[in-house]
């Protein structure tokens, strides 16, 4: 193995751990022997990996949270707001259509409206027409002297005498 | 760092419903390891913050949506990562770097560091100095490979690239210092 090759693999894999084992022999082999590289991987280990092996951790800022927490307010309140927009236009939708659209539905409703009354009101006419005929033949059956009319009631014959007799 | 891979699930349903006790219990978890990602992906502490604040802001808004397919712990790594990531790009917009020059004098000033001795403080300098060299791509590879000590196989699926742009950002990122 040639020192480019054996420096890309201290630069990645080896220096990762992330080397089989063939190739990890390889490389120890070629270090054994070469000490451009050996002074290679001392320098590399001492200006980039040790570094960040010694990395303190830092703590995050406490008033971090109370940033967020503000934050989250105040999307509930715009989504609370957009909820309530949303449901207002809902609302507010039949009367968002254009003026001609608007006439043209109302005029259709006052027509639709003006044919059911008149409707209606033919249908009853015809039935009070028939009550009053009704009504004005019983009314001359009761005032003429003819026992022979239109109700078929010719002598009845009540059965008794006394009911005969009253009649 | 490794409490957030201790997050009851049920406090991750309570927190979805919209329970703010239960996503209290997530930031108190999580939010030291994503400002450490933040942190060492835009290397600057404004960035972390304003980064942090809004991982928290994407968590709760898509909580509903997280269908366990990945482990919750990949899942905040993404956001995470991705957060960082657009925000050192939106950065670099504002301010157009003058890489060769500048960075000529980091790695110097780096030289003149790894001479002292190592105390907390410089190594958090030298720490800073490193990744102020590198691009954010190769950054955040090398926050999760060297800090977080995620295999090739999850920084590649954490950042949604292949095993090779894994390995070839790596061994730029430290031919580069």
């Amino acid at each position: 193995m040639n020192c480019n090759k054996t420096q890309k693999l201290l630069l990645t894999n080896y220096s990762d751990s992330e080397i089989d084992e063939r190739l990890l022999k390889k490389v120890e082999n070629h270090l054994l022997s070469c000490n451009r590289c050996k002074q290679f991987l001392q320098t590399l280990q001492e200006r980039a990996i040790e570094p960040f092996r010694n990395n303190q951790e830092v703590h995050v800022p406490e008033e971090i949270w109370q940033r967020i927490k503000n934050t989250i307010k105040t999307i509930e309140k715009e989504q609370t707001g957009k909820l309530l927009h949303h449901l207002l236009n809902r609302i507010r939708f039949p009367f968002r259509v254009s003026r001609p659209v608007f006439a043209g539905i109302m005029s259709a409703l006052v027509i639709i409206m003006s044919v059911i009354i008149i409707r209606v009101s033919i249908n009853k006419k015809d039935s009070i027409n028939i009550y009053l005929q009704a009504q004005l033949d019983f009314l001359s059956y009761l005032v003429s002297d003819d026992d022979t009319d239109g109700f078929g009631i010719d002598d009845p014959d009540l059965g008794t005498k006394i009911e005969k007799y009253f009649m | 760092m490794e409490n957030i891979h201790k997050i009851p699930e049920d406090i991750i349903k309570k927190a979805s419903d919209g329970n703010i006790e239960a996503f209290e219990e997530i930031y108190k978890s999580a939010s030291n390891f994503i400002y450490n990602i933040a942190l060492r992906i835009t290397n600057n502490r404004e960035d972390a913050e304003e980064v942090t604040h809004d991982v928290f802001i994407k968590i709760y808004k898509n909580l509903k949506n997280f269908g366990y397919r990945s482990s919750f712990t990949t899942w905040i790594y993404r956001i995470a990562v991705n957060t960082a990531l657009t925000a050192c790009r939106k950065r670099s917009r504002e301010l157009k770097r003058t890489t060769l020059y500048t960075d000529a004098i980091k790695i110097r000033y780096i030289e003149e560091i790894v001479e002292e001795k190592k105390t907390k403080e410089r190594n958090e300098t030298l720490l800073s100095s490193i990744l102020d060299i590198l691009n954010p791509d190769q950054r955040a590879c090398i926050v999760l490979r060297d800090i977080h000590e995620l295999s090739y196989k999850e920084i590649a699926k954490t950042l949604n690239i292949n095993i090779n742009t894994v390995r070839s950002r790596l061994k730029r990122a430290r031919k580069s210092y």
